[in-house]
């Protein structure tokens, strides 16, 4: 098995023996597994959003949503920087962290290429990212305890400092992008009348 | 595996160069009944910046390979896509025309707000809110009038109103039947649109609006909406609006609903799946370690 599903199945197994085995990874080199979770999201808008590919399409949607893959990137930083006894260097602590986006991957591929919900809620197709979502929190708990030597307690904390952080950031983006203060209001006054 | 993931490398790239289609700014001939120039449009469009998946002007694109003559770019209470539009790519690369445009979101009842220059503000009843894009000239349109609920739709708006969306992808016009019979008897002339509400999930202008201008031009897209010149198409081929003008577009509407896109080719959807095929692979494969 790959390392990618092996991380699913195993995260903690994985990533010990990941950490230990000797694979230098330079600055450049660690940004691959970002690279190519970039082109997945670019490729999967495409594909969502009209059923297609070509070059400028793919292009443009990879180049508008990598932004999520920068903040990733930030986010993970932020917390792989921080001391620890991590047992190797940041770029490939980095490497090692985008491993653990291959479930998020798989979603967003097969979300895209579900039919269009044409006339119905998309909220089932969102439900499912249930899945990717415990998959992943189980395998950045073990990246923290593998390959940053933290202690179960303070893996946790960081788990879900990290979680945190990613899903702040996911409701003040989006949260802008569909107005949700109006429809927090709309919905308090539907609860208890306006 | 090196030599595996280069491959498939190599295949996706090739796939997605193979979807390249150099007819894409081909134009159609205009289609007219009587006096009219027939258009196809969708007033209800998000893109990105916003919770829409395009860019502005890969929606263009997208537009006219489903035979749309025009679109309205409607973020929620945001313009910003349409001047990120206007800085990058003012011109319509294909004779597409665009409008700029917000879908104004409150609580209790969201409204397309097209050929405005700012977002109104949320705060404010219905009819208030469209007085205030009245006055900035532009036309109002009750978006997907069904939710949020409880909804605000009073009469005194709907009297106002310039449009309805009597389709929409979340909304089909059979489920819209209760506020269409009440908005067509308080105001017969009200537009009947059917939008996408495109944002993620194609195909944009599933549901769309046949409009029945005196030329192909902004200006005459508008008035025919005020005039209440259209036709909402919903995504299962049902035509709905004036009579008259319904049955001229009746079987445009249901060829919209099965057609694939204008110019599809076969290896587009052999680009497609192997684009897709070639993903899941190198996430499968994963990273040489």
């Amino acid at each position: 098995m790959t390392p990618e599903l092996r991380l699913m199945v195993a995260p903690a197994r994985t990533y010990a023996v990941l950490a230990r085995q000797p694979s230098p990874v330079g600055p450049i080199a660690a940004l691959r597994r970002p690279l190519l979770a970039a082109v997945v999201i670019g490729v999967s808008m495409a594909i969502s959003a009209t059923r297609h590919v070509a070059p400028g399409l793919v292009l443009g949607t990879t180049l508008a949503w990598a932004f999520v893959v920068v903040l990733q990137l930030a986010i993970a930083l932020l917390l792989i920087a921080a001391p620890s006894r991590r047992t190797v260097g940041v770029p490939r602590a980095l490497d090692l962290f985008f491993a653990s986006h291959a479930p998020w991957s798989l979603w967003l591929l097969a979300v895209a290429a579900l039919p269009a919900p044409l006339g119905r809620p998309v909220m089932p197709l969102l439900l499912l990212a249930v899945v990717p979502l415990m998959m992943t929190n189980r395998a950045i708990a073990a990246f923290f305890r593998e390959v940053l030597q933290y202690g179960s307690r303070r893996a946790a904390v960081h788990t879900a400092i990290h979680q945190a952080l990613t899903w702040g950031a996911f409701v003040v983006l989006y949260g802008a992008a569909v107005a949700l203060q109006p429809r927090i209001v709309g919905a308090f006054e539907a609860w208890f009348g306006s | 595996m090196t030599i595996a993931r280069a491959l498939i490398w190599i295949v996706l790239i090739a796939a997605i160069a193979l979807g390249f289609d150099p007819r894409e700014n081909v134009e159609r001939p205009p289609r007219t009944s009587g006096p009219y120039t027939v258009l196809e449009g969708d007033f209800h469009v998000h893109s990105f910046p916003g919770d829409g998946g395009l860019l502005p002007w890969d929606i263009v694109r997208e537009a006219r390979r489903r035979g749309l003559d025009v679109i309205a770019l409607t973020n929620h209470n945001s313009m910003w896509s349409w001047r990120f539009a206007q800085r990058f790519a003012p011109e319509s690369p294909s004779g597409v025309i665009v409008l700029p445009g917000v879908e104004l979101t409150s609580a209790g009842f969201h409204m397309t707000t097209i050929d405005v220059r700012m977002p109104v503000p949320w705060r404010q009843p219905p009819a208030q809110a469209v007085a205030a894009v009245h006055a900035q000239g532009g036309i109002a349109i009750a978006a997907h009038p069904r939710s949020p609920r409880p909804s605000k739709w009073d009469d005194a708006a709907i009297d106002v109103l310039d449009g309805f969306e009597a389709a929409s992808s979340n909304d089909m016009a059979a489920e819209n039947v209760a506020f269409s019979r009440r908005a067509l008897i308080r105001h017969p002339t009200i537009a009947s649109i059917g939008s996408s509400d495109f944002h993620y999930f194609a195909p944009l202008g599933v549901s769309r609006t046949f409009v029945f201008a005196t030329e192909r031009s902004a200006a005459a897209v508008l008035d025919a909406i005020r005039k209440g010149r259209t036709v909402a198409c919903d995504g299962l081929g049902d035509a709905h609006g004036p009579a008259e003008l319904t049955s001229v577009v009746s079987a445009d509407c249901r060829r919209v609903a099965v057609s694939d896109p204008v110019g599809w080719r076969r290896r587009d959807g052999v680009a497609t799946a192997a684009a897709w095929l070639a993903l899941v692979a190198l996430v499968v494969l994963g990273a040489r370690e």
